[in-house]
């Protein structure tokens, strides 16, 4: 059974067609990757899943039921999440209200029980900041809770955004680019964090990556984008060995 | 895991107030009291009355603008946008509850909540289109609709028409006053301690990663706006019963910009410095139209409030108390009470 399910996905941007006839097949469970230069398009297929922009064609189906037209808080309470390539915290608020928001559509309280501070408003503010606090504690980040996201170090801010995206609950995550920026030894962690969330969370992931160690160690299958187009698609082994994607990553070779 | 928490405790974190929330109050509460006393038994220190007509008239003004900044900085401070027609919902507020007392005789307790409730309405309809758009567009629209009330109000003769309009029942005194303000304070602090206020600081922060929250990101601004305008319209409501007279030149853009030096000079994201922010303008104010009209500098009291606008930019942009609140407000966090995590 495949949990997401993309056919034909293009986005134009005037004369630019950033994501040409995009496919793919995501089986539950499972880790794929998607790569190829910059430019590609592939942030742009993240934003066209999560309903950031509105496709120009095609159809993004998550467990058999379409997610077009759907607008992006929509989207995300179907259960799908994602985190960004250029960190997008709530950097003025404390690690735990960033993930505190998270729990915003089933808070299980309505305007007048925030107005009012009623018991059962009490209840439930507890029971979410409990179910945040575990979260932290999961991702190493308990000791942090009152400072403020833009004040953590780089490394403990990827993770409390992986840790915000999974507080939404969700089915599906998408990873975009979560090694940037990222020395050798964090990025084998940062492998390490991805494998036991997808176990943990029992989550399907799909994930935009430019190193090549972190792709082919981790994902399953990979996508190749250039130029908006899907150049080649496969295993890590296939893929290091297809002519179109060391073309598209190296230059052609002069003459060939 | 959890340890137990005592029942005082419990009964604590219900109210989510703290002993320090309930001194606060009780000062609060003592003050306003004793303001009263001196004011019916006319106390004095010597030849220095206590709580003469102008010391009161001067609280309940400060209470009135305590509601309007701290309802301004819900949308200006905690969700982060920039309206400066709140001046508007402030006429909407006034003439609406004005129209329940004047033309249809009905009493002031009929007229308070119509003035709040046709400021909420109102708001909603200016919020409608005026979310289609966000920053110096947003304050366009919103300073668009201020100028429209206030054109609107000068050409109905029916409500007084640019001569102003009066005869209403004095009805608003400086307790009435001081419990509104209390009681409003109360509730857009409860609304800022929970869910909404929350959002309404992550789509500050960031828009876009709070939609990816699942954030209905344009719900929450109507509902932050409608909000700040249901508080400008009670507010409407006490003044023109306190006033007795409104004219149309009280609601332009200057009176919002007046609510804006105070909210900046308080600080964006805290209604203590809302508070406060009121608080040391009107004081200032007053006390420069003494000193200032023995020199015969009488006007230059309007040059003062442009002046602290700048010098708080220059030297403090985020105001006095800028997302931060004074301790008798409680922390945000309540961290679970839990043994030290391992592993």
């Amino acid at each position: 059974m495949n949990l997401l399910e993309v056919r034909n996905l293009s986005k134009r941007f005037g004369g630019l067609l950033a994501v040409a006839d995009f496919n793919l097949d995501l089986p539950e469970g499972a880790l794929y990757g998607l790569i190829g230069p910059n430019g590609a398009g592939k942030t742009t297929v993240f934003n066209l899943i999560t309903g950031v922009y509105p496709p120009t064609a095609g159809s993004v189906k998550l467990a058999g039921r379409e997610l077009v037209g759907l607008p992006a808080h929509r989207i995300t309470q179907r259960g799908v999440a994602r985190t960004f390539q250029n960190i997008r915290l709530f950097g003025g608020m404390t690690v735990l209200d960033n993930i505190k928001v998270a729990f915003n559509y089933r808070t299980g309280y309505h305007l007048w029980g925030a107005v009012l501070h009623g018991p059962g408003f009490n209840a439930r503010e507890q029971a979410i900041t409990e179910q945040a606090y575990e979260l932290l504690r999961l991702f190493r980040l308990e000791s942090r809770y009152d400072q403020l996201a833009k004040s953590l170090p780089y490394g403990e801010q990827r993770r409390l955004e992986i840790a915000r995206a999974l507080a939404t609950n969700p089915r599906l995550l998408l990873l975009d680019e979560p090694a940037a920026g990222m020395n050798p030894r964090e990025v084998g962690e940062l492998v390490e964090l991805i494998r036991w969330v997808r176990e943990k969370f029992q989550l399907t992931v799909f994930l935009i990556e430019h190193q090549m160690r972190l792709v082919m160690n981790l994902c399953e299958r990979i996508q190749v984008m250039d130029f908006g187009e899907t150049i080649a698609e496969g295993t890590p082994a296939e893929i290091v060995d297809n002519r179109r994607v060391i073309e598209a990553y190296l230059g052609e070779e002069e003459g060939a | 895991m959890h340890t137990i928490q005592p029942e005082w405790q419990i009964m604590r974190d219900r109210l989510r107030l703290g002993w320090r929330g309930y001194a606060a109050a009780g000062v609060y509460a003592a003050l306003v009291i004793l303001v009263m006393l001196a004011a019916r038994y006319q106390w004095s220190i010597g030849s220095v009355e206590l709580a003469n007509p102008y010391y009161l008239h001067n609280l309940t003004l400060i209470g009135i603008n305590v509601i309007l900044v701290a309802s301004l900085n819900l949308v200006n401070g905690y969700l982060g946008e920039f309206a400066i027609g709140h001046a508007g919902f402030l006429a909407v507020g006034a003439y609406a509850s004005s129209v329940v007392t004047l033309l249809f005789h009905q009493s002031f307790w009929v007229a308070l909540p119509v003035g709040a409730l046709a400021g909420a309405v109102v708001g909603y309809l200016i919020a409608l289109p005026a979310f289609k758009t966000f920053g110096d567009y947003l304050a366009i629209v919103t300073l668009g609709f201020n100028m429209i009330i206030v054109n609107i109000i000068q050409n109905l003769e029916v409500i007084g028409g640019p001569r102003g309009w009066g005869g209403q029942p004095k009805m608003t005194s400086f307790w009435l006053v001081a419990v509104v303000a209390g009681l409003s304070l109360i509730i857009l602090r409860n609304l800022v301690y929970s869910n909404y206020g929350r959002v309404w600081l992550a789509i500050r922060e960031n828009e876009i990663a709070a939609e990816m929250m699942g954030v209905d990101v344009m719900r929450y601004k109507m509902i932050a706006f409608v909000i700040a305008a249901f508080f400008a319209g009670l507010a409407g409501a006490l003044w023109a019963h306190y006033q007795q007279y409104i004219h149309p030149s009280s609601f332009t853009y200057l009176r919002t910009t007046d609510l804006l030096v105070m909210l900046y000079l308080g600080g964006m994201a805290s209604l203590s410095g809302s508070v406060l922010g009121v608080t040391i303008m009107t004081v200032l104010l007053e006390s420069l139209r003494g000193v200032l009209s023995q020199f015969n500098l009488a006007e230059w009291r309007m040059v003062i409030s442009p002046l602290v606008l700048i010098v708080i930019m220059l030297t403090r942009p985020q105001g006095l108390m800028g997302n931060r609140e004074f301790a008798f407000v409680p922390r945000r966090e309540e961290v679970p009470r839990r043994e030290p995590a391992r592993g």
